[in-house]
């Protein structure tokens, strides 16, 4: 695999930039079927480390600053210290006491896969380590931070894989102000959604079973007005911050084909810096109203923010051998979520309307307007305990020009959607819980229509006592028949078990 | 003289024979709406521990508080698990509407998020245990939810008591269940649930200890037994309260998020 010319980085011998520093990010040009959202080519990413680093130290501060705090442990408003029955008929409120609390949970776990070379033989990845969450509460101030040590053999620790969040939360008269770093879920759906636009996902480590581990905490600040069945959700983040992927063109997560690893390995590329990244006028905000009425959830999301996939401008690198730019398209949305619930169903429901800068899909090099939409039921199935859901979703590309190979639309199109303006997947997933709880299966798949693409994660968990926990968990990759391109296609080699141990406390 | 003597002799007789005469007046549905009354309050909170046994004696435990207040008919109810760890700030909210269904929302601490649910099964397990979520509810029927129908009388647990049948009108899991009412509490103190027409009760409740706090009888322990399997769970009250002012903040998605009433 050839490496990334950077500019500024000096070639090989053979007139090939080598491989960048360990830990760089990079974005790459695969479309992800499966959520909706596209990614696009190489792009080194350390400049936001720094950045992340040095919103984490001022969180950090503040976070020490706002001490002495605890954590929700019950309603210690109304019930004593002692385990005994209280007289009734008189209220007897305790006054508020600030304390910490500590959860988390410490693991080793150990996935196979086949080699990549087609060797036959099996790699092995050492995963686990420590997670923490810390919480303070005060009488008008939370803190929380989620931290994560989970170190592997072959890449070091960063401040973004150590803070999976990171904040501080202010409580006034109906509502609350949250500041730091922060993971947020917008939508009605089962974890699968189309108008969660709040964080970048992360596919560094393809896709698993956790939409919380795959999501990128961003620097945002969010307040929420609460007023009868009704919130008021207003956010602003500061930074543009694009969707992570696997950072070396080589590794098995990547969603480089061969061909555009070529491609951006023979092409100068002019990176987006963190400067541009974090630029003022990269400012996003946002606005969601959520309110009960009747037997249904129902919301209105206002976004102006980008697609967090990078567009590729390669107009000058085809007709003169110039540079590939890299850009990202502003975008506003316009959506409605719901979640009606009738017996043991759940229907829930997400449409909006992306409006891009290039709102008459006359300029190649950024995204077109589209249309986005996801219709799901969940059913609790009598006398089981367990839960199933299925979810169609999808998107429709307006102005798509499949006669322009250069559009990014069309580029995204053709990796991700063979090739169309639409593009539609259904998820499945059934959690089943046994034994008394004790043992849990659950089975996810996924299937990209337009691609035959399809994803398949099932486990199960045995818990060995209440707080340590054995789960088996695989993943598999591929595609049904003689299918186009696609990243599931990408990933058939992937597929892996995994066997994990995990304390909780 | 005599017609005085006379007079005060069936006063004395009529005073003997009272209590008979007023326990026979007892119907199934009179003692069962007792039992209701009892446990009765508009507003309650309980700190409960749960220990799930299994049929080698081994168990596990779990915490959890609730908060339940009535206003115009309609409760609303919010549950929080304090452990294990792996459920440790779970918190579901339930409001009962006028038509006579519930909404229902949970707060899932590894997403952080609140979710709209579709309300639990009613015959579910609830956390694993013997309780079904609507064995949690109540472990009885209302008069208008089943005929009851009195059978007779008996000395349990050294307690009088009365054995109510009571046949559930109501969708139930149940076919019948028979109910051993302590005759001075009110309490129930066994119940034994019937599924089908087995001859023998799928599970047994049987009530381990009760209290007099303040003038109200509570159930303090009691403890679940499904013969088929021989597990059982107990369940611990270890605090109670009632009736007292409750913050409705407590009863809102924004607590469920937030675990404050703001």
């Amino acid at each position: 695999m050839k490496g990334i010319n950077t500019p500024g980085q000096a070639l090989d011998e053979r007139g090939f930039a080598s491989l960048p520093p360990q830990r760089a990010r990079y974005f790459t040009l695969r479309s992800l079927h499966s959520l909706g959202r596209a990614t696009s080519k190489l792009i080194p990413f350390p400049s936001l480390r720094l950045e992340m680093k040095g919103i984490v130290s001022i969180l950090v501060v503040l976070l020490l600053a706002s001490l002495p705090l605890s954590a929700f442990d019950g309603f210690t408003d109304i019930f004593g210290p002692t385990d005994e029955v209280a007289v009734t008929g008189t209220s007897q409120e305790t006054p508020f006491d600030p304390s910490l609390g500590i959860n988390g949970s410490v693991g080793f776990s150990i996935e196979g896969m086949r080699a990549l070379d087609n060797t036959r033989e099996i790699e092995t990845a050492i995963g686990g380590g420590l997670e923490i969450d810390l919480a303070w509460k005060g009488s008008i101030v939370d803190a929380q931070a989620k931290l994560a040590l989970k170190p592997t053999i072959d890449t070091p620790l960063q401040w973004i894989d150590i803070f999976k969040g990171l904040s501080i939360t202010s409580y006034f008269n109906g509502g609350r102000l949250e500041a730091g770093l922060l993971k947020k879920e917008w939508g009605a759906g089962d974890g699968v959604h189309v108008v969660d636009v709040l964080n970048a996902p992360d596919y560094r480590n393809g896709i698993v079973d956790d939409s919380l581990a795959m999501k990128v905490a961003e620097p945002m600040v969010l307040t929420t007005a609460n007023w009868n069945n009704t919130a008021l959700e207003v956010v602003y983040k500061p930074l543009l911050v694009p969707m992570l992927v696997a950072e070396d063109p080589a590794h098995r997560w990547s969603m480089l084909t061969e061909g555009q690893a070529t491609l951006f390995s023979t092409a100068t590329v002019n990176q987006t810096t963190s400067a541009e990244l974090s630029r003022f006028a990269n400012g996003q905000y946002g606005g969601r109203l959520v309110g009960t009425f009747g037997p249904a959830d129902l919301g209105l999301i206002y976004y102006n923010g980008f697609y967090t996939m990078p567009a590729y401008d390669v107009r000058a690198y085809y007709s003169s051998g110039g540079a590939i730019d890299i850009g990202f398209t502003r975008a506003q949305l316009f959506a409605t979520e719901a979640t009606v619930v009738t017996g043991v169903f759940t229907f829930m429901f997400e449409g909006g309307f992306w409006l891009s800068e290039d709102a008459s899909a006359t300029e190649p090099e950024t995204y077109n307007s589209k249309w986005v939409y996801l219709g799901a039921v969940g059913i609790r199935i009598p006398g089981t305990g367990a839960y199933a859901s299925i979810t169609c979703h999808g998107q429709y590309i307006l102005g798509f020009d499949e006669t322009n190979p250069i559009d990014v639309d069309t580029m995204q199109a053709n990796q991700s959607s063979d090739g169309k303006a639409y593009m539609n997947t259904l998820t499945a997933a059934v959690d089943i819980p046994l034994a008394r709880e004790r043992v849990t299966v659950r089975l996810a798949g996924t299937y990209q229509i337009e691609t035959k693409g399809y994803a398949l994660l099932p486990s199960v968990m045995y818990s060995i006592s209440d707080d340590l926990v054995l789960k088996v968990a695989g993943r598999l990759f591929g595609a049904v028949g003689d299918a186009p391109d696609s990243l599931f296609k990408t990933w058939a080699a992937n597929d892996s078990l995994a066997v994990g141990i995990t304390y909780l406390f | 003289m005599k017609t005085t003597r006379q007079a005060l002799g069936i006063t004395i007789i009529l005073v003997l024979l009272l209590p008979w005469m007023l326990a026979a007046q007892e119907t199934g549905n009179s003692i069962m709406q007792k039992v209701m009354d009892t446990q009765a309050a508009t507003s309650s909170a309980m700190d409960i521990r749960l220990t799930l046994i299994d049929s080698n004696g081994e168990t596990r435990e779990r915490r959890i508080q609730t908060l339940s207040i009535t206003e115009n008919g309609l409760t609303n109810t919010i549950t929080v698990f304090l452990s294990p760890a792996s459920v440790k700030n779970t918190r579901f909210l339930t409001r009962e509407r006028s038509d006579g269904n519930d909404d229902q929302w949970i707060y899932l601490p590894a997403l952080g998020r609140v979710k709209r649910i579709a309300a639990s099964e009613g015959n579910g397990s609830f956390m694993g245990s013997d309780f079904t979520y609507a064995d949690m509810a109540s472990t009885t029927y209302d008069t208008q939810e089943a005929d009851h129908t009195l059978l007779g009388d008996a000395v349990l647990l050294d307690r009088q008591a009365y054995i109510v049948q009571s046949v559930p009108r109501i969708v139930s899991p149940y076919v019948k269940t028979t109910t051993w009412v302590d005759k001075e509490s009110f309490l129930p103190l066994r119940v034994e649930f019937y599924e089908q027409q087995a001859a023998d009760p799928s599970k047994v409740l049987t009530t381990e200890e009760t209290a007099l706090v303040d003038g109200r009888w509570l159930t303090r322990s009691i403890t679940m037994r499904t013969a088929a399997n021989n597990h059982s769970t107990r369940i611990e009250i270890l605090q109670a309260k009632f009736d007292i002012p409750m913050n409705s903040g407590y009863f809102t998605t924004a607590f469920l998020e937030t675990g404050r009433t703001q």
